[in-house]
């Protein structure tokens, strides 16, 4: 039965139960279900030629086993199976691939198989989103078939093409612009059109990432303004979306303000996805006068959390992968020696305000196990008074130390910036990178840089330079990063050109070399002064 | 009566009929409370309205009051009654409102506030009630409104956007609008005189009680009970017949001069044939329109009801009950699974016996955990929603899926679930009727009762007729079986094959009576899974096992009985333990007709085989002859197996002589002193033997060990002792291969065993080591101590006595200590000398 079905069929607390029933699940259950479906992946993952190839014989029983014998993974112990598509070396039958960017430059691309019944969670849990974004207290939703979503994100074959098809299934919302016709478009033609039907139709949903979301919603005020230049001409708007424009108008004029998208639109649900929502949901929320509800989506471990319409914590759902945790001092001490196998513990055992790094096991036949798929949560509390009930509540805090992320277009690791250096050779004698956040709140990669003492007599050198070349090479790396810069039109690298001999003088200075990826700020402080020092190590002074 | 009265006396009729069946009824929803009090409240209303126009007793007043008391609950009783149908609790509100309604009336009542007294006006034969309202009237008016906006708004936010609460509502609104018309209606000069606003209450009453219905919260039977068609009958008879049988009296009395009793008597009997004429078509046609499903229910489980009292089998019970559930409900696929002792649900009946059986649900299957918590009839399409079926293992999900299952009926008891049924219906409308969950609900329960009394009864059938220990058939069963198999097959085939384990009391001597219930239950499950379902494995008594194999000739049984014994001797290599004590089996068969013309002649005969195959060397297969019988009763005496391998065990003790000329002289020592000491404890003569001959051979073994050891002047290194604690090993490999002195191991193998568990090999302690082994530990140590050796000098015999006092509870049972301590000392046992050298003269 159909998502629309069951709304005619049944009441509102009964489709609230089976979508959103696992808010109020206790510790117990939760767990329960994590572990029963556990035991039915071990059985099949370990039983494959994928599962045999990390496990090396192995058997695991038990779930104390299965922890103790498959060591923690990345992608690379699955790319030789996945990346040639090895359908029968899976645990289950793929019924489809879901693809994205793994390392800029370094791995083009990665790929995920999804089972049947992979899809059937997934498509269950996107609607338990779709039900809490319009939520405003527990019992209280509000999804109409008659509704209309603008939808902000890419098509096939990456997984957000994947969830207006999921959509489909279970609900004739209508996508604006139709999934069909926009595969064809260009990112800015789609936004167009989308609003266009927008202003025809209504956009009840709004769904993408939070840094698109941003730029679409500038977007839409600009047309909105485009419309005033043209002579106030809207084709196509229905009679009461004029009518509303026109009051939205006369209301701007008198408040002597833009035109906002919530002028013309009474979002009943906004979802956004990806990294660095925090950075976008003040101003989305002041746009649309709605705060977005973020869930957290992957290609590898599909739709596995959400927020409640607190849009205070995100709650995981018991049914996606079963959750293992990396706690921050292990991760820390990993990061120091990659050869230590760092210690996890299980979702029930998380505490308040640790940080954590995900880990892993994808249910219903998926390739993934113990998969460090690297991000990293907080436990901001263990049971909500306002959502009644007693299980830990999560915040997404960022991607691991190890790779810098921006906006969720592009994941830029130590050996795609190597690359990026290489490939413009560029005289580089060392550098550090930092993801960093502007005065109003944008991320952006700061590199510092130390060019070869020898090479500064031939080359020329100025950050201009750096930023433009190393730019260049990264766009050409990383398609994502080129969309970066196409779609939003942001540049995110900033180059701080260090004196020779700072990166020496700090490891001198402190015993160790800094962290290529994501130093602490103190850190980067620390080379800082080391940049003020001479080559003996004391201040420089310019008036001596 | 006017027409007035009589639509009152209808209404009030109605209403009461519907409370006092609601009454009646067993299991009532909390909104049927509320129905009923909103009936109440009509029931006064209509009922003042009808005492005051008959001008009852005791006043126009009073019953003018009693109409305003049920008029002014009215608002509240429907307040109430809709609160309680959408399930909101409001329970303030509520309580609000009926304060408020009372102390307004109660206002009223003192005051005529708001509705004054009616003036009573007689126009000629008739009344009429003139009521002088005032503006107060308004105020009432106001107050209502507001407790209808009220409901209007609470209804408005209970249905926005739930077409499930819309549909329920329809009946309800359709009332409402009814009774809103009426009452519109009865302003118009038109209807001046008629009680159009009654006749739109009993109107919405109708609907209500059809919005209570299509809720599913009663069951149209309790309202066609047979106490109701009398009822109906009887009024309906009163009301309709009243007036001609009054009218008929008087006839017969005028017209055909009858006595007016006799008249009266008459008319009576009319009325009363013409009442049951009535009973009889109402009930008729009411069951035919509304019931006809539910008696056919009814009449299921009542049948189903009487069968299983005399059943005694689970499956005879499910198979009634699959019976009964087929009757009523049109299905594709039944299963009725019922709970094994590990908690999972093992599939025991379905409706067509071909269909697949061999799946189970695992006990931690969450539909199992649903059903136990609800205990109630589930559609699989309610089970797809929960939260539970997401832990559903993808197969788990599909084999519902494949069996086509849609709805899945607990069958609890007491202590918990105890079996499920599981059906495939062919039509999901039918399971929308809340007939059929209640029916498939109360056949599940009537089962679970005699599912459990059933069980409890196959249970202590299966213990009164099964071995414990190994699950066989046990002795008692087995003549039973025996004899009965006996009379069906006696002129045909059947053959009797018994199964005697050899030295099985030495087996439980040397590895201890666990691993020797052990090797039982492997013997029995080897005899189980070797025969077909038509033939019985039974354990007869501790080491014989017999099988009964009906139309099996004695070639056939022989043929088995040579690969079970070759499946019993592979226990021995897949086993892990020591090679010593291996399981062997003897067998002995006979069959009829052949060999024997009785069920106790078959058995005799086949256990007199088994004795000659104990005779002759054991571990083989015997059948039965005439030649067998007349050897087994010949007299058979005792003989020491130590005679036939005298040669062989003083050829072997000489070599030792050779090697170590001490070891030869100790082993006739302890023998001796042994023997002596095992005599003084008590012991049968065969004991004493025994213990003797152990104690000759007891250091047989250490003819593998090397001269330079057995013979090293001064204390041995711990390799060196290592090899010397191999002796008992070597010494056991030695008389394995003299089967007829194997009884003699115990003994050899455990003489280095200390009583507090520190010896070797097997680090026995206290009464575990065999009593001849812990009498031969004594008496080799004495010998030891008061004997030269390479590394030391003998050690006087009281102080030999002194260190065995102190090693009592340590090295020796502290209960064989003193009598050997009183052997030495009374001088009873002699100490080395002549008796030894005497001793080695008649040995040889």
């Amino acid at each position: 039965m159909r998502f629309q079905e069951k709304l005619h069929q049944y009441s509102k607390e009964e489709i609230w139960e089976e979508y959103c029933g696992f808010l109020n699940m206790s510790s117990k259950e939760f767990m329960d279900v994590q572990n029963r479906l556990l035991l039915e992946q071990m059985e099949l993952w370990s039983s494959s030629e994928l599962g045999q190839s990390i496990l090396k014989g192995k058997y695991p029983h038990t779930i104390d086993e299965f922890r103790e014998m498959v060591p923690l993974t990345t992608y690379e112990d699955y790319a030789p199976v996945l990346l040639a598509k090895q359908a029968s070396a899976l645990p289950g039958e793929p019924v489809l691939w879901i693809q994205t960017t793994w390392e800029g430059g370094v791995h083009p691309i990665k790929t995920a198989p999804y089972t049947k019944a992979m899809l059937d969670t997934f498509r269950h849990n996107v609607m338990s989103c779709l039900v809490l974004s319009t939520s405003r207290r527990k019992y209280d939703f509000d999804v109409n078939v008659t509704d209309h979503m603008l939808y902000a994100l890419a098509p096939l074959p990456y997984l957000t093409g994947l969830l207006p098809l999921l959509f489909d299934e279970e609900i004739d919302i209508e996508i604006l612009p139709p999934v069909k016709e926009s595969i064809s478009m260009t990112f800015k033609e789609r936004n167009k059109q989308g609003f266009k039907l927008g202003m025809e139709k209504g956009i009840e949903f709004f769904f993408g990432l939070g840094s698109v979301l941003y730029y679409v919603s500038q977007s839409i005020t600009s047309m909105q303004s485009g419309g005033k230049s043209s002579g106030g001409k809207l084709p196509g708007v229905s009679p009461k979306m004029m009518l509303r424009y026109l009051m939205a108008k006369n209301r701007c004029k008198k408040e002597n303000r833009e035109l906002l998208p919530k002028d013309l639109f009474h979002l009943k649900g906004f979802m956004c996805a990806g990294t660095d929502n925090r950075c976008y949901k003040t101003d989305l929320e002041k746009m649309w006068g709605v705060a977005p509800m973020e869930l957290f989506a992957g290609t590898e471990p599909t739709c596995i959390g959400c927020e409640t319409w607190n849009r205070e914590a995100m709650y995981f759902f018991p049914d996606a992968c079963f959750y293992e945790f990396i706690p921050e001092d292990e991760l820390e001490r990993n990061m120091a020696d990659p050869s230590y196998q760092p210690r996890t513990i299980l979702w029930n055992e998380v505490v308040p305000g640790g940080i954590y790094e995900l880990v892993l096991t994808v249910f219903k036949g998926g390739a993934f196990a113990r998969y460090r798929v690297g991000d990293v949560f907080r436990c901001i509390g263990i049971g909500s008074n306002k959502e009644n009930n007693n299980i830990p509540r999560f915040q997404f805090v960022d991607r691991v130390p190890q790779v810098i992320d921006i906006a969720g277009f592009t994941r830029i690791t130590e050996k795609s910036v190597n690359q990026a250096i290489q490939l413009s050779r560029l005289p580089v004698a060392a550098w550090t990178a930092k993801k960093e956040f502007t005065e109003d709140y944008r991320p952006y990669m700061h590199l510092y840089v130390e060019m070869q003492h020898s090479s500064l007599v031939n080359s020329a050198i100025s950050i201009r330079i750096l930023q433009d070349q190393l730019g260049i090479y990264f766009r050409y790396l990383d398609q994502d990063y080129e969309d970066l810069k196409n779609i939003l039109g942001v540049d995110p690298l900033k180059i701080t050109l260090l004196k020779c001999g700072t990166f020496d003088l700090y490891e001198k200075k402190f015993g160790r070399k800094i962290r290529a990826m994501n130093p602490e700020s103190c850190d980067i402080s620390d080379l800082l002064s080391c940049h003020m020092l001479d080559g003996k190590g004391d201040l420089i002074n310019d008036w001596l | 009566m006017t027409g007035y009265s009589w639509v009152s006396i209808i209404s009030i009729f109605c209403y009461l009929f519907l409370l006092f069946t609601f009454i009646a009824a067993k299991h009532k929803e909390k909104v049927i409370f509320s129905f009923m009090i909103l009936l109440g409240a009509m029931i006064l209303w209509n009922g003042g309205s009808f005492g005051m126009r008959m001008q009852f007793w005791p006043s126009v007043n009073f019953w003018h009051h009693v109409s305003l008391l049920g008029l002014f609950l009215l608002p509240y009783c429907y307040f109430n009654f809709l609160l309680n149908f959408f399930d909101k609790q409001k329970v303030y509100l509520r309580k609000f409102w009926l304060f408020f309604y009372i102390g307004v009336f109660l206002f009223n009542l003192v005051t005529g506030f708001f509705i004054p007294l009616p003036e009573v006006v007689m126009e000629g034969t008739s009344i009429k009630f003139l009521y002088h309202y005032s503006w107060t009237i308004v105020l009432l008016f106001l107050v209502i409104s507001v407790t209808v906006i009220q409901l209007l708004m609470l209804i408005w936010r209970h249905c926005r956007g739930n077409r499930i609460a819309l549909q329920q509502l329809k009946p309800i609104a359709l009332g409402m609008a009814v009774i809103f018309v009426g009452h519109i209606l009865a302003t118009l000069p038109f209807f001046v005189g008629l009680p159009v606003d009654m006749l739109s209450g009993a109107v919405n009453t109708l609907f209500l009680f059809y919005a209570l219905y299509k809720k599913n919260l009663f069951r149209m039977s309790i309202l066609l009970s047979t106490s109701n068609y009398i009822i109906m009958a009887t009024a309906v008879g009163a009301a309709v017949l009243s007036n001609p049988a009054v009218t008929a009296h008087h006839f017969l009395i005028e017209k055909f001069g009858m006595d007016a009793s006799a008249s009266l008597i008459l008319v009576a009997a009319v009325l009363v044939g013409f009442i049951a004429l009535i009973y009889f078509v109402i009930s008729r046609v009411f069951t035919a329109i509304f019931t006809k499903n539910e008696r056919k229910q009814d009449l299921a489980v009542a049948k189903f009801s009487e069968e299983i009292t005399s059943m005694l089998h689970v499956s005879d019970i499910l198979q009634a009950m699959s019976e009964a559930i087929r009757g009523v409900v049109d299905m594709n696929h039944m299963y009725i699974l019922i709970k094994t002792p590990s908690g999972s649900f093992r599939v025991e009946h379905t409706l067509n016996p071909l269909e697949e059986k061999n799946f189970i649900l695992k006990a931690d299957h969450p539909l199992i955990s649903c059903l136990a918590a609800e205990n109630k009839f589930l559609l699989h399409q309610d089970f797809s929603r929960k939260m539970a079926y997401r832990s559903l293992w993808e197969t788990e999900k599909n084999l519902l899926i494949k069996q086509q299952i849609n709805c899945y009926v607990p069958i609890g008891s007491g202590d918990g679930l105890i079996g499920i049924i599981m059906l495939s219906v062919k039509s999901e409308k039918a399971l929308a009727n809340p007939g059929i969950k209640a029916f498939l609900e109360k056949v599940a329960s009537i089962c679970s009762g005699a599912v459990k009394n059933a069980y409890a009864y196959e249970k202590a059938i299966e213990e009164s007729q099964r071995d414990e220990l190994t699950g066989l058939i046990n002795y008692k069963f087995f003549f039973e079986i025996l004899d009965r198999e006996f009379e069906t097959y006696k002129n045909t085939a059947l053959s009797v094959c018994l199964f005697n384990i050899d030295n099985f009391r030495l087996y439980n001597q040397l590895h201890g009576t666990s691993e020797g219930d052990v090797a039982l239950q492997q013997v029995a499950s080897v005899l189980q899974s070797s025969i077909s379902e038509n033939c019985y494995a039974a354990r007869i008594n501790g080491d014989k096992f017999a099988l009964i194999l009906p139309g099996y000739d004695v070639y056939s049984a022989k043929c088995l009985a040579d690969t079970i014994s070759d499946q019993i001797n592979a226990i021995n290599s897949a086993g892990t333990g020591s090679s010593y004590g291996k399981i062997t089996v003897s067998v002995g068969i006979c069959a009829v007709p052949c060999m024997a013309a009785s069920a106790k002649e078959l058995y005799r005969n086949a256990d007199t085989a088994v004795y000659m195959v104990k005779r002759t060397g054991k571990n083989s297969v015997q059948i039965y002859s005439d030649e067998i019988d007349k050897r087994s009763t010949e007299k058979s005496e005792y003989k020491s197996g130590y005679s036939e391998h005298a040669d062989t065990v003083y050829a072997l003790t000489a070599t030792i002589d050779a090697k170590d000329h001490y070891t030869f002289q100790h082993s006739q020592n302890v023998a001796y002193y042994a023997a002596e000491l095992a005599k003084a404890a008590g012991m049968t003569e065969d004991l004493v033997e025994i213990v003797r001959e152990a104690g000759l051979l007891h250091d047989i073994g250490k003819i593998s060990i090397g001269e330079e050891i057995l013979n090293k002047p001064g204390k041995l290194n711990p390799d060196e002792f290592e090899i010397m604690k191999g002796h008992v090993e070597s010494a056991i490999n030695i008389i394995h291969h003299l089967p007829s002195l194997d009884y003699v191991i115990p003994a050899v193998y455990s003489h280095h065993e200390r009583f507090d568990g520190r010896g070797y090999p097997r680090r026995l302690s206290g009464e575990n080591i065999p009593i001849t082994g812990r009498i031969l530990c004594l008496a080799d140590s004495f010998d030891a101590i008061t004997s030269d050796r390479t590394y030391k000098n003998a050690i006087p015999v009281a102080q030999a006595l002194d260190m065995i006092r102190a090693e009592s509870g340590g090295q020796f049972d502290p209960k064989l200590v003193p009598i050997f301590i009183d052997l030495v000392e009374s001088g009873e046992l002699q100490i080395c000398g002549s008796k030894i050298g005497s001793s080695i003269e008649e040995e040889s």
